[in-house]
Formats: C-alpha cells, sequence, structure tokens
C-alpha cells in the first residue's frame, strides 16, 4: 500500500516536472497554430489534462515530450474542427431565424444558451473564458455548449427535412 | 528523459538562422497536416522550444499561473480523456471509444476464460448448479467482476433496472487518484449510465455534476443518502461510499430511480 502511494507521489512529481518544463514550448507551437492566446492556453492545458488521465501510458513511453507534442496536435486539430462546426450551426440558426420572421431563438435556445453561444463564436470566447463569466466550472461549460450544438444540430436536420419535403410537394404539384 | 536540446540541437540548428515569423509558418502549416500524415516530432518539439525561448526573452510566460490554474480548473476533470471541444452527444463518443478500447485494464481472454471454466464446472457439477440456482444473477457480471478485481466490497451495483437497459458496455479508466468505472446499458437513444470514482488515497478533487435550480431530494436507502437531481432531460442518484463517489444517471421518473437505488442493498 505504501509502496503504491510512494509511485503515485512519484508519478504527480514527474507530471509537474514535465508541465513545468513543457508549458510555455507547447504554448508556443499553440499559439502560432491557433493564432489566439487564450484558445492556445486552454489548448495546452487540456493536454496535460488528458496527459493526467493517461499518466501510466505517458510516463512509460518513449518520449513522453514527443507523446505531449502529438496529443496537443490532436487537441488543437479537435478545437479547430469543433470551433468551424459551431460557427456553421450559428450561421444555418441565424438564417433560419430570419427567414421564419419569428424568434425561433426563445423555443429553440434560452437567452443564456444564445448569449454563450455568441460569446465562443462571435467574440471568441474559450470555454474556459465563458465558464469563468459565468461563474461556473469549465466542465459544465463545456456541457451547456454541448447541448446548444445538439439542439441546434437536431433542428437543422430538421429544417433539412421540412426543406426537402416542402420541395418534394412543390415539385409534385408542378407536375400536375 | 533527455532534455529537447541536449541531442538534438546540432542536427536541427539550421532552425536558428530562421525569423521568429518564418518559425511560426513552420509550426502553422504543420498544425494543419492530418493525423495520419507523419512530421518530424523530434524538430517540430526542437522548432517550439526555439520559438519558446525567443518568446520568452521578449515576454516570459508565468508558468507558476498557469500551473496553478491548471490544478484548480482542470485538474479535477482529469478522469474523463476526451479532450475539451469532443462537443458530440455522449454516445457517438462512446461508439469511438469502443473503437479504441485497448486499454480495458482486466484482461478480457482471462475473464472469458474463467467464465467458460466456471460454466463448464457449473454444468458438470449438479450439486453446484442446485446451489447458484438459487443465488440472483448479477445483472452487471463485467462490472461485478471489473469492481471485485479492484477489491471493492460495499454494495453498489443495483439488482434491478427496468427492462429496457438490458446489456452493458463497460469502460475502466486508471486515473492518478484511482479508477474510473463507466457502464452504458441500453441503447443509443435509450440509456442509463452507472458511473463509480475509486480513490485510493485523499481525492484531489471531486466530479462536479451539473443539475437544473432547486434543492437535491435526499433518498435514504441502505444507510446511506442519496442526492436525487435533474439536469434537463436526465435524473441523477449521487451518493459516496467511503472510498469510492457513485453516479447513476438516466432519462427515468423518480419512482424508477428510487427503485434501483433500493435494489442496490436488497
Amino acid at each position: 500500500m505504501n509502496e503504491e502511494k510512494t509511485v503515485e507521489r512519484e508519478q504527480k512529481a514527474l507530471l509537474e516536472l514535465l508541465y513545468k518544463e513543457m508549458y510555455a514550448v507547447l504554448l508556443s507551437y499553440a499559439c502560432a497554430s491557433l493564432e489566439n492566446e487564450m484558445l492556445a492556453d486552454e489548448a495546452v492545458q487540456d493536454t496535460f489534462r488528458i496527459a493526467w488521465s493517461k499518466s501510466a501510458e505517458l510516463l512509460n513511453c518513449a518520449d513522453p515530450r514527443a507523446w505531449l507534442m502529438l496529443t496537443l496536435k490532436n487537441v488543437i486539430r479537435n478545437t479547430r474542427k469543433e470551433l468551424t462546426e459551431l460557427n456553421r450551426l450559428f450561421i444555418s440558426f441565424e438564417l433560419a431565424h430570419d427567414e421564419s420572421g419569428q424568434d425561433i431563438q426563445n423555443d429553440l435556445l434560452t437567452h443564456e444558451e444564445y448569449e454563450l453561444l455568441s460569446r465562443i463564436v462571435l467574440q471568441k470566447y474559450t470555454i474556459s473564458a465563458a465558464a469563468k463569466e459565468l461563474g461556473i466550472s469549465i466542465e459544465s461549460c463545456r456541457k451547456k455548449v454541448r447541448l446548444i450544438k445538439q439542439k441546434l444540430r437536431k433542428n437543422r436536420q430538421n429544417n433539412q427535412t421540412t426543406n426537402s419535403s416542402g420541395r418534394t410537394a412543390k415539385g409534385k404539384e408542378a407536375e400536375t | 528523459m533527455h532534455r529537447i536540446d541536449a541531442n538534438s540541437s546540432r542536427e536541427f540548428s539550421r532552425f536558428d538562422m530562421l525569423s521568429t515569423d518564418e518559425l511560426r509558418q513552420i509550426i502553422r502549416q504543420d498544425s494543419l497536416l492530418n493525423e495520419n500524415e507523419s512530421a518530424n516530432v523530434e524538430a517540430i518539439l526542437y522548432i517550439s522550444k526555439l520559438l519558446s525561448d525567443r518568446e520568452q526573452a521578449d515576454r516570459p510566460r508565468d508558468v507558476a499561473a498557469a500551473w496553478e490554474s491548471f490544478q484548480k480548473d482542470y485538474l479535477p476533470y482529469s478522469g474523463d480523456p476526451e479532450p475539451l471541444y469532443a462537443l458530440d452527444e455522449e454516445v457517438p463518443e462512446r461508439q469511438a471509444e469502443k473503437k479504441k478500447r485497448t486499454r480495458i485494464l482486466i484482461p478480457a481472454a482471462v475473464l472469458v476464460a474463467a467464465i467458460l471454466l466456471l460454466f463448464a464446472v457449473w454444468i458438470y457439477n449438479p450439486k453446484m448448479k442446485a446451489s447458484t440456482d438459487q443465488a440472483e444473477e448479477s445483472l452487471f457480471p463485467e462490472l461485478s467482476a471489473a469492481l471485485s478485481a479492484c477489491d471493492v466490497k460495499e454494495a453498489v451495483i443495483p439488482k434491478w433496472l427496468p427492462k429496457k437497459y438490458e446489456g452493458e458496455d463497460l469502460k475502466i479508466i486508471e486515473t492518478p487518484e484511482g479508477w474510473h468505472f463507466h457502464d452504458f446499458c441500453g441503447t443509443n437513444t435509450d440509456f442509463i449510465v452507472i458511473q463509480f470514482e475509486q480513490f485510493k488515497g485523499e481525492p484531489l478533487g471531486h466530479r462536479v455534476y451539473e443539475t437544473d435550480p432547486g434543492d437535491p431530494v435526499i433518498y435514504e436507502a441502505g444507510g446511506i443518502e442519496h442526492y436525487l437531481v435533474t439536469n434537463h432531460a436526465q435524473r441523477l442518484a449521487i451518493w459516496r461510499t467511503e472510498d469510492m463517489e457513485c453516479c447513476i444517471r438516466g432519462e427515468i421518473s423518480e419512482r424508477d430511480m428510487k427503485r434501483i437505488v433500493d435494489s442496490i442493498y436488497e
């Protein structure tokens, strides 16, 4: 039991050492890639969080620094992909709102959700910055963003189905 | 562990002559490569270190503040190996995890062999068959086996679930603090998740549960207080045992949730 605790303490100490050595290096990479310092800091912190969850794998691999760099690159790719998707959903949402002429924001997203989405898409807030502003944890904020994305995606699918069935009906009318 | 600049400096020293903007451009292009496209990680590490040294000379990074923020804001969620921007629903994530499930900590082959062996003994040993016929079968054979392997003796696994949530998909993750068990029951659209955190020592932090506004319902069963809360369509039962943090969640009624909780201690 004591031996286990010693190993655990040693692992934590090694991870802390690795953090202090690699934080600035990884941040430089993330800043150059994402061209946004806050997003870059979040990507690096998230990389270390993932590293912590896979500490055994990290510390047993041949080159932990390369492992961290590859993980950071994955995190950056994922961040880019998700922000692009949120942007796309935001545009669809805004367009649907204009076409119908109704205030569908109230039906689909709450005021708080819409504000959060605008912060991230338009004002380039990171999840951690939004969480700080809302006074909630990063994990809670992530869940809120996840829920917003689900709602918007479902709404877009519904709109696509309605549009395509509308088009089919019109086509049939034209044929007759 | 060697430092980045110890062995590789001679090999990559040609990058020293590039301007800071040129170094940034190389990194930016590298970050746009696909996952499968190979890049020289050592060279990228060297360039990043070079860039970092130059940037630090202009404006030193506050690593101590970053470390403090990491411990406070990020470390409590180190049980989740998914990136922060993994924003898809949990169901597709789960499907992706299935492919990656190379880190199941209980060797599946051993488990299967043990089950087969037990089954063979059970078939050929009428005495044992008679005795086990009376015993209640576990709804979660994988989870039960995993918890037993981790020496969990407390009653935490439900013995009843609504019928449609049959079948389990277990994931076990080792964290610096202990073990995380995540058992998914049901289908992609209708499911219940049972999760346990087992701590080896004093936990660094606790899982944070998002809930709807309002006070939780405190439901006592087996001498333990269970907090029943809702989060949008989901209902959660959260409780603590001596060295475990437990949660059951799903889109179920309060009545069913109480019945599930009761079944743990039956």
